[in-house]
Formats: C-alpha cells, sequence, structure tokens
C-alpha cells in the first residue's frame, strides 16, 4: 500500500553540495554536461557547463529571485522555475529537486511511495517519478538519481557530497 | 589587422595535428572556480578531434569533420549530432579549424614580447557564446594555452602540456563505436 508523505529521515539536508553530472533529455534536445550545485537554506547555486565549457550556464538565486547568465547574457527574474523555462526551455522542478536529491519527498505535497527499502528508493510527487538507482556508502545519500515525467528526464550522478 | 592575421596564419597553417595534456578551470566573474577538467587530446585538421576529459569525471568528444559524439560513461549515453560550424567557438575547433573559418568569424590581434606571442580573437558578429579569446603562443610557435571569456565576466583557462605536433595519427582514431548498452541519442542540432 503507498504511505503517503512518508519522511526517510527526521533531519532534511538544508546545506548542502554535489559536483556530478548532470543528463537532460527533453522532447527537443539532450543536454549532458558538469553540475555543480551548491545548496544553503533557500539559496542555490547552480553550474552546469557543456563538454567544452561552451553553453555554461548559471543559476543562482532563493525563493523569489533568480539570474541566470548564459551565452554571455544574464536574465533575472522572481520565479527561479518560470525563469528556467522561459530562458533554458527546461521543466525544472527547482524547488522540488532540493529535496529530492537528498533522498526525501519533498514537504508542500502529497509523496505516492513506490519502493522503499531501507532507504526510501522510488516514488512519484507532482506529476515526476523519483528513482534512486545508486546511494554513497559513506553518507547514504543518493549518488545516481533519474527524474523522469513522460518524454522528460534528468539524470543526475552526483561524484561528491559536501554536506 | 592583416599582420596579425598572417602571423597566427604562420602558427597554425604548419599545424596538420595535434597531441597534448589539457588542464581546463573555469571562473565566474569574481574569481570563484566553477569547475575544473583534466585530460587528453588529439587533433587532426580539418575539424577531427578527439577530446577525452578525465580529472574529476569522464568525458569522451569525438568529431570525424562531419559527426560529433560525447560519450558520457557516467550518463551510459553517447549524443550523436552532426559538426555544428557554430561549436568554432570552442578551443578545438578553433585549433583544428583553417584560417579562413578564423578570418571569417574574428577580428584577430597580437602582441609579440621577447619572442612569445598573445593573439586576441573577437568574434565579429555579436551574441557569441565569448567576447574574448586569446591564444598564448610560445617562442617556438607552438600553442601552449588560451582562455575564454564571456560577457558575464566568466572565464575559462586551457594550459596544454607535453605538446606534439604532427605526430601521425590514424583516422580510426575520430570515428567512436558505442559500447554496448549505452543510450545513444541522436540530437537534431
Amino acid at each position: 500500500c503507498a504511505h503517503w508523505g512518508a519522511q526517510p529521515s527526521e533531519q532534511t539536508l538544508d546545506t548542502w553540495s554535489i559536483t556530478g553530472k548532470i543528463g537532460i533529455r527533453t522532447p527537443h534536445e539532450s543536454v549532458a554536461g558538469f553540475l555543480t550545485w551548491q545548496q544553503n537554506e533557500h539559496a542555490f547555486d547552480i553550474y552546469v557547463s557543456g563538454p567544452l565549457a561552451q553553453g555554461a550556464t548559471r543559476i543562482i538565486g532563493d525563493l523569489d529571485s533568480v539570474t541566470i547568465e548564459q551565452g554571455g547574457q544574464t536574465k533575472q527574474g522572481v520565479d527561479p522555475q518560470q525563469l528556467i523555462w522561459q530562458e533554458l526551455g527546461w521543466q525544472f522542478p527547482l524547488s522540488n529537486l532540493k529535496h529530492w536529491l537528498t533522498g526525501n519527498t519533498a514537504p508542500k505535497s502529497k509523496a505516492k511511495i513506490i519502493k522503499q527499502g531501507d532507504r526510501l528508493e522510488s516514488f512519484k510527487q507532482d506529476g515526476w517519478t523519483i528513482t534512486y538507482l545508486r546511494f554513497d556508502d559513506y553518507y547514504h545519500l543518493p549518488e545516481r538519481i533519474r527524474i523522469s515525467q513522460g518524454n522528460w528526464r534528468f539524470t543526475i550522478i552526483v561524484k561528491t557530497w559536501s554536506v | 589587422d592583416e599582420q596579425s592575421l598572417s602571423k597566427l596564419q604562420n602558427v597554425l597553417a604548419p599545424l596538420k595535428t595535434m597531441k597534448a595534456e589539457f588542464k581546463q578551470i573555469s571562473e565566474d566573474g569574481r574569481g570563484v572556480v566553477l569547475q575544473t577538467q583534466a585530460g587528453s587530446f588529439v587533433l587532426s585538421k580539418p575539424n577531427r578531434f578527439y577530446w577525452k576529459s578525465e580529472e574529476p569525471f569522464a568525458q569522451l568528444l569525438v568529431s570525424n569533420g562531419e559527426t560529433l559524439w560525447v560519450y558520457d560513461e557516467d550518463l551510459e549515453q553517447v549524443t550523436i549530432q552532426k559538426l555544428d560550424p557554430s561549436l568554432t567557438s570552442t578551443p578545438v575547433l578553433l585549433l583544428s579549424g583553417t584560417i579562413e573559418d578564423i578570418q571569417q568569424q574574428y577580428k584577430v590581434y597580437s602582441d609579440t614580447t621577447d619572442g612569445k606571442t598573445t593573439f586576441s580573437l573577437l568574434p565579429k558578429e555579436t551574441g557569441s557564446l565569448f567576447s574574448r579569446l586569446t591564444l598564448y603562443v610560445d617562442q617556438g610557435s607552438m600553442i601552449t594555452g588560451l582562455t575564454i571569456k564571456d560577457e558575464v565576466g566568466q572565464v575559462t583557462r586551457v594550459e596544454f602540456k607535453n605538446i606534439q605536433k604532427n605526430v601521425e595519427v590514424a583516422s580510426e582514431k575520430f570515428q567512436f563505436n558505442p559500447p554496448e548498452g549505452v543510450d545513444i541519442i541522436q540530437n537534431q542540432q
């Protein structure tokens, strides 16, 4: 049976940073690049760079402000998810991702647990399916994460966690 | 200016193939390090290259002049796309391109002090991915590195080591056969 809003770990991480890879597959393109993501409470600093450092994208902001730097241009906005969609064409569930990346469901909406071992392994939330394919053996934090909805798919590989 | 262009021509023309190790650092406008990469590459004119990033993450780019393969071991995915001429703003394509490509897209300036030359390439069209690309050439007219700066102040510095010029390279090197079980993605761009 489905447990609604199960919280696998009590202490929710809100200050962390990761370096790794991100694969973004959208209906019209596929991007594979290097990812650096620093989360500090509500503030985030995300850097995605293409293979030859071209097409590097930086997304900085917090709950109600965001700046996107790409291809030598800067765009500002108040709604991070909306600006990311408008400027980058990515449906990027940013406010949920902060929780999903650390192996947790997001607090503000219901999550339908699909698979729960000693760690939450797969769940559905806000239309997205989140699957943790591998955990790192030191922090037991996700190391390989697939987040998908229809033909949108994010694959995130975490190479280094710093918590 | 004309004189710089011919100087650059003298550096690039004799370069048929180039093999080297690279170290790449990307920083934002305030000098915060965003990304570092290291690895090795081989390139052969025109527009053929094998660019293998090893540290801190593996990523391989192979081009046979028409097709570009981007193989990402971690993501178990290879993206295949037509080699896009606008990619010439990337270091490896600049080095493996022709002087005509360069002349068509960039204004070239140079400055030589005690035998070492610095070439500054400014894109002619606006909206290019970067605002300035600087090439560093030593006394032996060997390219030792380059930096790319964009309007927002992001700087990427690439340094080359163990550089070998005009070594024999088999053309199979610039052909990539995806391993078993890897996601193959055709990109339209």
